[in-house]
């Protein structure tokens, strides 16, 4: 079960990583590729679980990938309410 | 050091919920619906985590753990499928 | 939910309004600093008076007014840091005049028409992280 779990886990985390790697295609907003490259570190940590095997995820070192997808989500939200920064989107001409 | 991180995480998904509520609320994309009940099932997963390692249970939560993480991704999914796509 | 099943919000709507919606408008702030600027053109408008006139935060009304600036909505005024309604062509204006008057009538159908392209719903979604201290409802 637990197994089944992880897998689909990693399967939404990867695939909302590719929809935000699309919406940066559109937007030209790097919010996005920061966000996507947030969810596919999450969707990494859960492969490498699977990869070691281990006992408990409490219980390795992975969580540090999961602290750096959510510090990358930090740079994003603080990318974006930067001060000076042209914030607001564009419609591309 | 892994429960700070889980604490954190926890705290910033719920940050990152309240911010798409506020959103939801102002102008009523149900897509920032669908993806701060994400990150609130992020944050119950992270939550949930850190009670596993600072309170050690006799049962076992991470069936819990997971569907909480789960439940909030699939939603995403299907706000990002019914929404953007 | 937005769905594009069913009677098309734009519907009956002038084509002209309809281009500049989708082409110049992203939000329903932005829509309504240009309808200010539009309705009040005697004057000229600093972001600061917008936004006590729209009672949002000042910073993000001067964002909007710089963005219509370069969409040709609106011109620098007679102060300095201000702004006055000025569009680039007499088609820009009559269709600025036509939102003004679908905003009134049907305002419903407007605020979903602005969200109606999926970029924009995404746009909202990054808008979303926006920390503001603007006063919403």
């Amino acid at each position: 079960m637990s197994q089944f779990l992880s897998g689909a886990i990693m399967m939404a985390c990867w695939t909302a990583g590719l929809f935000f790697m699309r919406f940066w295609r559109s937007t030209r907003d790097r919010f996005f590729g920061l966000f996507a490259l947030s969810f596919w570190l999450l969707a990494l940590e859960r492969i490498i679980l699977a990869l070691l095997d281990p006992v408990d995820e409490t219980r390795t070192y992975v969580y540090l990938i999961r602290s750096l997808a959510f510090a990358v989500i930090v740079l994003a939200i603080v990318d974006k309410n930067r001060p000076g920064r042209d914030a607001l989107p564009r419609a591309d001409p | 050091m892994a429960e700070s991180v889980y604490l954190t995480a926890a705290l910033l998904s719920a940050l990152c919920a309240v911010m798409l509520f506020r959103g939801y609320r102002r102008n009523g994309l149900s897509l920032l619906l669908w993806s701060g009940l994400c990150f609130l099932g992020l944050s119950l997963n992270n939550a949930l985590l850190f009670v596993d390692i600072v309170v050690v249970p006799s049962v076992d939560i991470s069936v819990f753990r997971s569907l909480s993480a789960l439940i909030g991704l699939t939603l995403l999914i299907y706000g990002l499928v019914s929404e953007a796509a | 939910m937005n769905r594009s099943f069913g009677k098309p919000p734009d519907e009956g709507m002038r084509g002209d309004v309809r281009e500049l919606i989708h082409e110049h408008i992203d939000s329903v702030e932005q829509l309504e600093v240009l309808l200010l600027l539009h309705r009040r053109r005697e004057r000229d408008w600093s972001a600061i008076e917008v936004s006590e006139e729209l009672r949002t935060n000042s910073q993000s009304t001067g964002l909007r007014l710089e963005d219509l600036v370069q969409r040709g909505l609106i011109k620098p005024g007679g102060r300095a840091d201000a702004y006055e309604y000025g569009p680039r062509t007499a088609a820009l204006d009559r269709a600025v005049e036509g939102v003004a008057r679908d905003y009134e009538i049907r305002r419903v159908s407007v605020i979903t028409l602005i969200f109606a392209k999926p970029l924009d719903r995404i746009r909202t979604f990054a808008d979303a992280f926006r920390i503001r201290r603007e006063s919403d409802g």
